[in-house]
């Protein structure tokens, strides 16, 4: 069973990686580069909720490998859409 | 695909709540995933709209909505924790406060969209306020569902319904919760943060 202790520390990690995400929001230069870090947040933060306040670290190996493929691939897909949007496009323009 | 949350093995993991449960998350984050893939794509087809929308958006409402739901989750898992312990009071107390930070949440979202369609915006404004609306209300209503869910299993675990030796319902409630704060990790950043 998981300590309260690091279920604190979840919990506090989740926030600061959520005020981190808004901070590089109301920034004026956001750049391509803030977007993947963003990505990358929404990546930590899906992977903590999956393993520690669901539990899937501690049960079920092969739906927790389901829940972080989804929670890798749409960031991941969101990331390439700011960096390349032309790829995106290309891959689904039938000219 | 649902096959692969039955283990034959009698020594396996067990699921964090009933197979019913994920089946329908499952679902329900393949259903999402098709709405954020035609959000991002859209928003590369027209980015000046985007942007102009972005500007208008309550980007604080954004902020304590993700903050709530997190938290809410924080507290959820403690009503777990609580009647795993067989102390199916406590875990009332939990949800009832993981009850508390969603209704937060609710709140916020009624003034943000007060605040949004008393500047006139609306579903038919243009494509991105369509996509704001729709995005945001769909999980507005399993924010809802999650409510009336947390909301029966604290009532039946104040009249002592579940114990240590039975709590798949907690845990499934519990799991639906997580999967409600799991899409808004995604949302948030979608529509209020990267633009």
């Amino acid at each position: 069973m998981i300590e309260n202790k690091v279920l604190i520390g979840v919990w506090l990690v989740l926030l600061l990686c959520t005020l981190v995400s808004v901070l590089m929001a109301e920034r004026a230069d956001f750049t391509v580069i803030s977007a993947v870090l963003v990505c990358v947040i929404v990546v930590i933060k899906s992977r903590l909720v999956i393993d520690y306040l669901i539990g899937l670290k501690f049960a079920h190996p092969r739906l927790r490998k389901v829940m972080l493929g989804y929670f890798y691939l749409i960031p991941l897909l969101i990331a390439i859409g700011a960096v390349r949007p032309d790829w995106i496009v290309a891959m689904t323009s039938l000219h | 695909m649902f096959a692969l949350l039955i283990d034959k093995n009698p020594n396996a993991k067990p699921l964090p709540g009933d197979l019913a449960i994920w089946i329908f998350i499952l679902a329900e984050l393949g259903v999402f995933s098709l709405f954020f893939i035609a959000y991002a794509f859209v928003r590369m087809l027209n980015p000046d709209m985007f942007a102009e929308g972005y500007e208008h958006l309550n980007r604080v409402a954004g902020l304590i909505n993700t903050l709530a739901l997190i938290t809410s989750s924080y507290f959820v898992v403690r009503a777990v924790l609580a009647i795993k312990n067989n102390q199916s009071k406590q875990c009332s107390r939990w949800l009832n406060w993981a009850l508390l930070a969603a209704m937060v949440y609710v709140c916020v979202k009624i003034w943000e969209y007060s605040e949004t369609m008393g500047a006139g915006y609306t579903v038919h404004t243009n494509v991105f306020y369509m996509f704001y609306f729709l995005l945001t209300f769909f999980h507005f209503a399993h924010v809802l569902l999650g409510m009336v869910i947390l909301a029966v299993i604290a009532r039946k675990s104040k009249q002592g319904a579940y114990s240590i030796d039975d709590y798949s319902s907690v845990e499934s409630g519990a799991s639906y919760w997580h999967m409600v704060d799991l899409l808004w990790i995604i949302l948030f950043p979608l529509v209020y943060v990267i633009h």
